[in-house]
Protein backbone atom coordinates (compact mmCIF):
# COMPACT_ATOMS: atom_id res chain seq x y z
CA UNK A 1 0.00 0.00 0.00
CA UNK A 2 1.01 3.49 -1.21
CA UNK A 3 0.06 6.91 -0.32
CA UNK A 4 -1.74 8.61 -3.53
CA UNK A 5 -3.42 11.96 -3.56
CA UNK A 6 -5.94 11.61 -6.17
CA UNK A 7 -7.03 15.38 -7.70
CA UNK A 8 -10.42 15.88 -9.71
CA UNK A 9 -12.01 18.66 -10.98
CA UNK A 10 -15.26 18.31 -11.49
CA UNK A 11 -17.96 20.41 -13.65
CA UNK A 12 -19.27 23.18 -11.86
CA UNK A 13 -23.18 22.44 -13.90
CA UNK A 14 -23.62 19.59 -11.68
CA UNK A 15 -25.97 20.05 -8.80
CA UNK A 16 -25.96 19.35 -5.26
CA UNK A 17 -27.45 15.77 -5.05
CA UNK A 18 -25.62 14.38 -8.24
CA UNK A 19 -22.31 16.38 -7.17
CA UNK A 20 -22.66 14.21 -3.50
CA UNK A 21 -23.50 11.00 -6.01
CA UNK A 22 -20.19 11.40 -7.95
CA UNK A 23 -18.05 11.82 -4.65
CA UNK A 24 -19.39 9.01 -3.39
CA UNK A 25 -18.78 7.00 -6.82
CA UNK A 26 -15.54 8.07 -6.73
CA UNK A 27 -14.89 6.81 -3.21
CA UNK A 28 -16.37 3.62 -4.13
CA UNK A 29 -13.88 3.26 -7.09
CA UNK A 30 -11.08 3.78 -4.52
CA UNK A 31 -12.17 1.20 -1.88
CA UNK A 32 -13.32 -1.77 -4.58
CA UNK A 33 -9.90 -1.35 -5.65
CA UNK A 34 -8.86 -2.26 -2.76
CA UNK A 35 -7.52 1.10 -1.17
CA UNK A 36 -8.24 3.21 2.11
CA UNK A 37 -9.13 6.94 2.08
CA UNK A 38 -7.73 8.80 4.88
CA UNK A 39 -8.66 12.48 3.85
CA UNK A 40 -11.26 14.56 1.84
CA UNK A 41 -10.33 17.78 0.60
CA UNK A 42 -12.83 19.43 -0.79
CA UNK A 43 -11.61 23.09 -1.73
CA UNK A 44 -14.85 24.09 -3.19
CA UNK A 45 -15.50 26.06 -6.84
CA UNK A 46 -13.09 27.89 -8.43
CA UNK A 47 -12.34 29.78 -11.21
CA UNK A 48 -9.34 27.51 -13.08
CA UNK A 49 -6.62 29.46 -15.32
CA UNK A 50 -7.91 28.23 -18.23
CA UNK A 51 -11.00 26.76 -19.95
CA UNK A 52 -11.43 23.02 -19.79
CA UNK A 53 -14.44 21.62 -22.06
CA UNK A 54 -15.76 24.86 -22.15
CA UNK A 55 -15.71 25.79 -18.44
CA UNK A 56 -14.26 28.45 -16.81
CA UNK A 57 -15.03 27.15 -13.24
CA UNK A 58 -14.75 23.70 -11.67
CA UNK A 59 -14.81 21.80 -8.38
CA UNK A 60 -11.43 21.00 -6.96
CA UNK A 61 -11.89 17.69 -4.67
CA UNK A 62 -8.55 15.70 -3.19
CA UNK A 63 -8.61 12.08 -1.97
CA UNK A 64 -5.91 11.37 0.32
CA UNK A 65 -5.38 7.53 0.44
CA UNK A 66 -3.48 4.61 0.33
CA UNK A 67 -4.00 2.25 -3.09
CA UNK A 68 -2.83 -1.33 -3.93
CA UNK A 69 -0.28 -0.93 -7.03
CA UNK A 70 -2.92 -2.04 -9.00
CA UNK A 71 -5.07 1.18 -7.82
CA UNK A 72 -4.35 3.53 -9.18
CA UNK A 73 -4.84 2.15 -12.78
CA UNK A 74 -8.14 1.19 -11.78
CA UNK A 75 -9.00 4.60 -10.91
CA UNK A 76 -7.93 5.84 -14.03
CA UNK A 77 -9.69 3.62 -15.95
CA UNK A 78 -12.84 4.64 -14.51
CA UNK A 79 -12.21 8.10 -14.05
CA UNK A 80 -11.44 8.43 -17.53
CA UNK A 81 -14.96 7.38 -18.27
CA UNK A 82 -16.98 9.73 -16.42
CA UNK A 83 -18.14 12.94 -18.15
CA UNK A 84 -18.36 14.80 -15.56
CA UNK A 85 -14.85 15.11 -14.43
CA UNK A 86 -13.43 17.43 -16.07
CA UNK A 87 -9.83 16.92 -15.12
CA UNK A 88 -7.54 14.35 -12.53
CA UNK A 89 -4.46 13.36 -11.41
CA UNK A 90 -3.30 10.94 -8.93
CA UNK A 91 0.24 11.58 -7.65
CA UNK A 92 2.29 9.84 -5.04
CA UNK A 93 1.77 12.11 -1.70
CA UNK A 94 2.12 12.24 1.91
CA UNK A 95 -1.27 12.35 4.05
CA UNK A 96 -0.72 16.32 5.19
CA UNK A 97 -1.21 16.79 8.81
CA UNK A 98 -3.40 19.73 8.17
CA UNK A 99 -4.17 19.87 4.78
CA UNK A 100 -5.94 23.48 4.53
CA UNK A 101 -2.71 24.94 6.15
CA UNK A 102 -1.09 24.58 2.88
CA UNK A 103 -4.02 24.83 0.31
CA UNK A 104 -4.78 26.94 -2.57
CA UNK A 105 -3.93 29.95 -1.91
CA UNK A 106 -7.33 31.72 -0.82
CA UNK A 107 -7.55 35.79 0.51
CA UNK A 108 -9.16 34.91 3.09
CA UNK A 109 -7.00 32.66 4.76
CA UNK A 110 -6.97 35.25 8.07
CA UNK A 111 -10.81 34.38 8.02
CA UNK A 112 -10.32 31.17 7.97
CA UNK A 113 -7.74 31.04 10.76
CA UNK A 114 -9.87 32.98 12.54
CA UNK A 115 -12.82 30.40 12.27
CA UNK A 116 -10.71 27.82 12.74
CA UNK A 117 -9.54 29.09 15.98
CA UNK A 118 -12.86 30.08 17.16
CA UNK A 119 -14.97 27.30 16.49
CA UNK A 120 -12.31 24.41 16.42
CA UNK A 121 -10.55 22.44 13.39
CA UNK A 122 -13.78 20.36 12.19
CA UNK A 123 -15.64 23.33 11.62
CA UNK A 124 -12.29 24.66 9.84
CA UNK A 125 -12.96 22.91 6.18
CA UNK A 126 -16.59 24.05 6.07
CA UNK A 127 -15.92 27.36 7.00
CA UNK A 128 -13.06 27.61 4.45
CA UNK A 129 -15.31 26.08 1.47
CA UNK A 130 -18.10 28.69 2.64
CA UNK A 131 -15.62 31.39 1.82
CA UNK A 132 -14.27 30.26 -1.38
CA UNK A 133 -17.64 30.15 -2.52
CA UNK A 134 -18.64 33.55 -1.86
CA UNK A 135 -15.11 34.70 -3.09
CA UNK A 136 -15.67 32.51 -6.77
CA UNK A 137 -19.11 34.48 -6.90
CA UNK A 138 -17.50 37.93 -6.46
CA UNK A 139 -14.39 36.73 -9.01
CA UNK A 140 -17.51 35.99 -11.35
CA UNK A 141 -19.89 38.71 -11.09
CA UNK A 142 -16.82 41.24 -11.52
CA UNK A 143 -15.48 39.19 -14.99
CA UNK A 144 -19.45 39.30 -16.28
CA UNK A 145 -19.34 43.03 -15.80
CA UNK A 146 -15.55 43.27 -17.81
CA UNK A 147 -17.64 41.68 -20.40
CA UNK A 148 -20.65 42.98 -20.69
CA UNK A 149 -19.01 46.96 -20.80
CA UNK B 1 35.17 57.09 -30.05
CA UNK B 2 34.84 54.91 -27.10
CA UNK B 3 34.31 51.08 -26.94
CA UNK B 4 32.76 49.68 -24.62
CA UNK B 5 34.48 46.08 -23.84
CA UNK B 6 31.96 43.36 -23.52
CA UNK B 7 28.22 43.34 -23.80
CA UNK B 8 26.29 46.74 -22.47
CA UNK B 9 23.60 44.54 -21.67
CA UNK B 10 22.62 44.97 -17.88
CA UNK B 11 21.74 42.25 -16.02
CA UNK B 12 20.93 41.42 -12.08
CA UNK B 13 22.97 39.50 -10.23
CA UNK B 14 21.82 35.61 -9.24
CA UNK B 15 21.04 35.77 -5.36
CA UNK B 16 23.92 34.20 -3.65
CA UNK B 17 21.51 31.70 -1.30
CA UNK B 18 18.52 29.54 -2.55
CA UNK B 19 15.60 30.73 -0.80
CA UNK B 20 13.81 27.14 -0.21
CA UNK B 21 17.62 26.40 1.55
CA UNK B 22 16.44 29.03 3.59
CA UNK B 23 13.29 28.23 4.29
CA UNK B 24 14.13 24.28 4.79
CA UNK B 25 11.89 23.39 2.78
CA UNK B 26 11.21 19.41 2.42
CA UNK B 27 8.62 18.74 -0.43
CA UNK B 28 6.54 21.47 -2.12
CA UNK B 29 2.77 21.08 -2.92
CA UNK B 30 1.28 22.21 -6.37
CA UNK B 31 -1.76 23.68 -4.32
CA UNK B 32 0.87 25.97 -2.99
CA UNK B 33 0.06 28.71 -4.84
CA UNK B 34 1.86 31.43 -3.24
CA UNK B 35 4.88 30.16 -3.74
CA UNK B 36 4.37 28.78 -7.39
CA UNK B 37 3.39 32.24 -8.34
CA UNK B 38 6.71 33.93 -7.16
CA UNK B 39 8.68 31.38 -9.41
CA UNK B 40 7.09 32.37 -13.11
CA UNK B 41 7.39 35.00 -14.63
CA UNK B 42 4.20 37.31 -16.16
CA UNK B 43 4.07 34.59 -19.17
CA UNK B 44 3.54 31.90 -17.00
CA UNK B 45 7.01 30.36 -18.08
CA UNK B 46 9.17 28.97 -15.10
CA UNK B 47 11.56 31.38 -13.95
CA UNK B 48 15.17 30.04 -14.49
CA UNK B 49 17.56 29.39 -11.64
CA UNK B 50 20.20 32.36 -12.93
CA UNK B 51 17.47 34.47 -11.87
CA UNK B 52 15.87 33.38 -8.91
CA UNK B 53 19.28 31.25 -7.31
CA UNK B 54 17.51 28.58 -6.47
CA UNK B 55 19.24 25.21 -5.89
CA UNK B 56 19.63 22.41 -8.03
CA UNK B 57 17.56 20.33 -5.99
CA UNK B 58 14.86 22.83 -5.31
CA UNK B 59 14.79 23.62 -9.13
CA UNK B 60 13.46 20.53 -9.72
CA UNK B 61 10.77 20.44 -7.19
CA UNK B 62 9.26 23.80 -8.15
CA UNK B 63 9.89 22.72 -11.87
CA UNK B 64 7.39 19.88 -10.75
CA UNK B 65 4.95 21.75 -9.04
CA UNK B 66 4.10 23.97 -11.72
CA UNK B 67 3.81 21.58 -13.90
CA UNK B 68 0.97 19.84 -11.65
CA UNK B 69 -0.29 23.29 -10.78
CA UNK B 70 -0.62 23.76 -14.61
CA UNK B 71 -2.21 20.55 -15.41
CA UNK B 72 -4.98 21.23 -12.67
CA UNK B 73 -5.95 24.68 -14.30
CA UNK B 74 -4.22 26.69 -10.97
CA UNK B 75 -1.49 27.92 -13.11
CA UNK B 76 -1.97 29.27 -16.94
CA UNK B 77 0.59 27.35 -19.66
CA UNK B 78 0.76 30.47 -21.00
CA UNK B 79 -0.39 33.94 -20.19
CA UNK B 80 0.49 36.02 -23.34
CA UNK B 81 3.04 38.67 -23.44
CA UNK B 82 0.39 41.58 -23.18
CA UNK B 83 1.07 42.22 -19.65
Amino acid sequence: MRNYEIAVIISPDLNDQSLVDLKETIKDWIISSGGEVALVDDRGQRKMAYQIEKKREGHYISWYSSLLPSGPSEVERQMRLNENILRFMIIKSDIPVEPNEKSMSVESDSNVAETAASIGISEEITEGDKVTEVEVDEVSGEEQEEESG
Amino acid sequence: MTFHRGSSRSYNKRPSVCQFCVDKVTNLDYKNLDVLVKQTDPEGKIRPRRRTGTCARHQRMVAIAIKRARHMALLAFDRGSWI
